[in-house]
């Protein structure tokens, strides 16, 4: 597990290094389950309101494949992978503070279908050391800059 | 010269005179303010001001002469200082009417000039009351007396008396008194108690019979408390009409070189400036020495601090900081620019305001949602919203907006939004519907009608269902119509009121590209921002486009009969949006569209149309304090509370976010929803189209 001051990565996920830090997960039969990580639930502050492609819609590596509106963020959730959702986690929508209340557990958005897994896994961030590194970097800038959520409450 | 005390009259004049000179140095500096602060020569501005005044609307500038005279706007706020105002201002006139007319009637000054006339008739009394006698007075003359005193008694007793009341008693004001504010009444009414004085002691000093004496009621009454200390009247005579001269001198040099008295002077110049102006924003361009217009550097000047702005002001209300509120904001910045641009300045020169000022200035500048309300209830009619532009405008050009500014600059600069949201996924909110074929609104080349969804409609989760319903109603009335797509780029509105008056051009100039060339006739918006910044700031590159705000198209589909309804029981209540209802006057339009559902029960907000609460979500305040913001919601929701409807319309999707966030953090049982998203779900049908 990767740990830098208050936010935890596991390292065994892969990370897609977007503006709002994505989680993926090889699941069996090798469907990805993605959300939004700790990190970047604490930069997006409370969220508000979420919305989703539904099931059935093609997700593209790196463009939306929903939206999130947070206490200081509105923006899109990239998709990690090229694919087809297959499920979105309906209780997320409901209650979308699960994300910010357990990012990678009961806080998951969606379950994909990638089209080609191996090539778009290839350049996400895993590993217990590279994610390490990755946490720190991107906090200590989010900190320098003031960009976290709680940081501009203060 | 005139009289027996020649040497002593002329004093009296003398010192008006030097207060009056003093007065025209201080006239000049202001106008150096009015000309160079908008960077205009005062030739210039002269021609300019002759051009209005001589068009043909001498009706709207009869109206605000009265209005400057009568203020119907405070009488509505407040009854008491409407008559301490007006006491004031007709008194005053009058007493400088009746003085003159009178001092021009009489033998012992004909000798002089107009203009020597102009300075003695303030002091005329001097020498009715030594030289009248019982055969000479007559019926004009104890009009006089009684006008005179009359007059006076009004500014000192009801006037000033409210005013101190208020002031020092009551302690009513919002802002917090100055020594200016002490001097300011004293100097009003101290130069009529020393008028009195003097009329008294004269009265007593050349034993003026009771019979005349007594039409001076004030006067007469003051001689008759004062007789019985015995003095040698004749002394005192000289002693207090010299101090009456002299506390007129002091009064009238200091107008120009205070706001609250220059009010006198500026305030209906103001109003009929106000009255013919056109009722658009001017944006500065780098060149111009400040971004204000002579019309609004007038305006800055004629604010007096009443304070009504603040009763009214939805973020005052929250933590009652009165910098945040215009009177305070006006009046820094009057002090800047006089300290600027004034003649004496230019003279012996100032140093700009410290840093600090300008941080503080920026923080006050941006806690305000721009709404309007304070506009609506000046009793002087300053168009604070304008003015509030023109200041941010002021700090971006002297780089002392907040960042949040410069980042939206910059953000649409990448990405043709102020949330840097990716632009080519501007309709991704399309992919959730499905019952509408995505051929009837996209990749068309052209259109009758163009849907401008706006941003925060298109990005926001919370109210993307808004751009649906719209859709779905403009798709069931079978109309041509299509969106713009990832073509859509925000319409300039964040930049406009942030400020960024060079940054929000390039925008227009894209969405007009895109929108002449899909030969659109008409353009339908369900933002009211959109909706006002397209009708404010578009209208003159499309002329030929029809545009409405999805709440007209409504309720032209209703008055036609196009709609047929099925009844729908709810208590339902309307929010007028600040840009949508006092920045476009689009008031009676939504209420008749929800008023044709059969079984909706209407109820009104407490404050409504003109005097409509804000939501908070306006102003660009959202980017610099989105707690504050929070807050502002909350109180709109307390209100919708109180009309115990189960259901509250909007016509703006920001207020619809804005009103969702409250509800949801106070809990409240009530739902928010748009016009079009009430029409679907009341379930109505269409007739066929022509």
């Amino acid at each position: 597990m990767a740990k830098y001051k208050d936010v935890e990565m596991p390292g065994d996920l892969y990370y897609f290094n977007t503006d709002n830090h994505v989680w993926a997960k090889i699941e069996e039969d090798n469907k990805v389950r993605c959300g939004i990580d700790q990190f970047g639930q604490k930069a997006a502050g409370t969220m508000a309101y979420v919305k989703f492609k539904p099931p059935g819609g093609k997700t593209i590596k790196g463009r939306p494949m929903g939206t999130v509106e947070a206490g200081k963020y509105i923006g899109p959730v990239r998709a990690p992978v090229n694919g087809t959702i297959l499920e979105i986690n309906q209780e997320v929508r409901d209650d979308p503070t699960l994300i910010n209340k357990d990012s990678y557990g009961k806080g998951w958005i969606a379950l994909i279908e990638p089209d080609n897994l191996e090539e778009d896994f290839k350049d996400l961030i895993h590993g217990e050391e590279n994610v390490q590194a990755f946490l720190e970097a991107d906090y200590k800038k989010y900190e320098e800059e003031g960009l976290f959520a709680e940081e501009e409450d203060k | 010269m005139i009289g027996e005390y020649p040497l002593f009259d002329s004093f009296c004049a003398a010192v008006f005179m030097v207060g009056t000179f003093i007065f025209t140095l201080g006239l000049i500096n202001n106008l150096f303010v009015y000309t160079k602060g908008s960077g205009k020569g005062l030739g210039q501005a002269i021609k300019e001001g002759a051009k209005v005044i001589f068009s043909r609307k001498i009706g709207q500038v009869m109206y605000a002469v009265f209005e400057s005279i009568f203020h119907p706007r405070l009488l509505k706020e407040d009854f008491l200082r409407w008559l301490a105002m007006v006491s004031i201002i007709i008194s005053y006139v009058g007493i400088i009417l009746v003085n003159h007319i009178k001092a021009a009637g009489m033998p012992e000054l004909d000798k002089i000039s107009n203009l020597s006339l102009f300075f003695y008739s303030p002091f005329c009394d001097i020498y009715f009351l030594r030289t009248v006698t019982e055969a000479s007075f007559n019926t004009i003359q104890a009009v006089y007396a009684f006008l005179n005193d009359g007059f006076g008694f009004f500014i000192l007793v009801v006037g000033e008396g409210i005013l101190i009341w208020r002031r020092f008693f009551k302690r009513a004001h919002i802002f917090r008194m100055k020594w200016v504010d002490i001097f300011i009444v004293v100097a009003l009414g101290g130069w009529f108690a020393l008028r009195f004085l003097a009329e008294a002691v004269t009265i007593l000093a050349f034993n003026v019979p009771d019979s005349i004496a007594s039409n001076w009621f004030v006067a007469y009454g003051i001689s008759k408390v004062i007789s019985p200390l015995g003095l040698y009247w004749p002394d005192f005579y000289i002693i207090t009409w010299s101090l009456s001269g002299i506390a007129l001198a002091t009064l009238f040099a200091s107008i120009p070189f205070h706001r609250k008295l220059w009010h006198i002077i500026s305030a209906p110049l103001s109003m009929v400036v106000n009255s013919l102006s056109e009722k658009k924003h001017v944006f500065s361009k780098p060149e111009d020495e400040t971004a204000f217009t002579t019309r609004q550097l007038i305006e800055i000047d004629a604010c007096v601090q009443c304070g009504i702005c603040a009763e009214h002001c939805v973020t005052y209300q929250q933590h009652q900081d009165e910098h945040i509120v215009p009177g305070d904001l006006i009046a820094a910045y009057g002090q800047k620019l006089r300290q600027k641009y004034g003649f004496f300045s230019s003279l012996i020169g100032r140093d700009p305001p410290a840093k600090i000022d300008q941080e503080r200035f920026a923080k006050q500048l941006y806690t305000c949602t721009l709404c309007g309300r304070c506009r609506e209830v000046c009793p002087v009619k300053i168009d604070t919203r304008d003015i509030r532009i023109s200041m941010r405008e002021d700090a971006v050009r002297e780089n002392f907006a907040p960042s949040a500014v410069h980042m939206a600059v910059e953000a649409t600069k990448e990405e043709r939004n102020v949330l840097k949201y990716p632009n080519y996924d501007r309709i991704m909110w399309a992919e959730f519907l499905d019952d509408v074929p995505e051929s009837a609104y996209l990749n068309k080349d052209k259109a009758e009608i163009i849907y401008f969804v706006g941003c925060m409609t298109s990005f926001s989760p919370a109210i993307s269902t808004i751009a649906e319903s719209n859709l779905r109603l403009l798709y069931l009335a079978g109309e041509d119509f299509a969106l713009l797509g990832e073509e859509e780029s925000c319409c300039g509105f964040p930049l406009i009121v942030g400020g960024a008056s060079q940054d929000w051009q390039w925008l227009r100039a894209k969405n007009v590209e895109r929108i002449k060339k899909m030969q659109a006739k008409k353009m339908i918006f369900n933002c009211a921002s959109c909706y006002h910044t397209y009708t404010h700031e578009y209208k003159e590159l499309l002329p030929e486009v029809e545009m409405f705000h999805s709440i007209e198209y409504l309720h032209h589909l209703v008055t036609k009969g196009k709609l047929k309804f099925k009844e729908f029981k709810a208590k339902v209540t309307y929010h007028d949006p600040c840009d949508l209802g006092r920045g476009c006057g689009i008031f009676e339009q939504p209420r008749e569209v929800i008023k044709a559902i059969p079984g909706i029960e209407f109820v009104e907000m407490p404050k409504n149309r003109k005097l409509g609460t804000c939501c908070g979500g306006g102003g660009d305040m959202e980017m610099v304090n989105a707690d504050l913001v929070n807050e502002v919601a909350a109180t709109l929701v307390g209100e919708i509370e109180k009309t115990g409807a189960d259901i509250v319309i909007s016509g703006c999707g920001q207020c619809k976010r804005m009103i969702m966030n409250a509800i949801k953090a106070k809990k409240a049982k009530v739902k928010v929803l748009d016009t079009t998203e009430l029409m679907l779900e009341a379930g109505i049908e269409f007739e066929a189209k022509d």
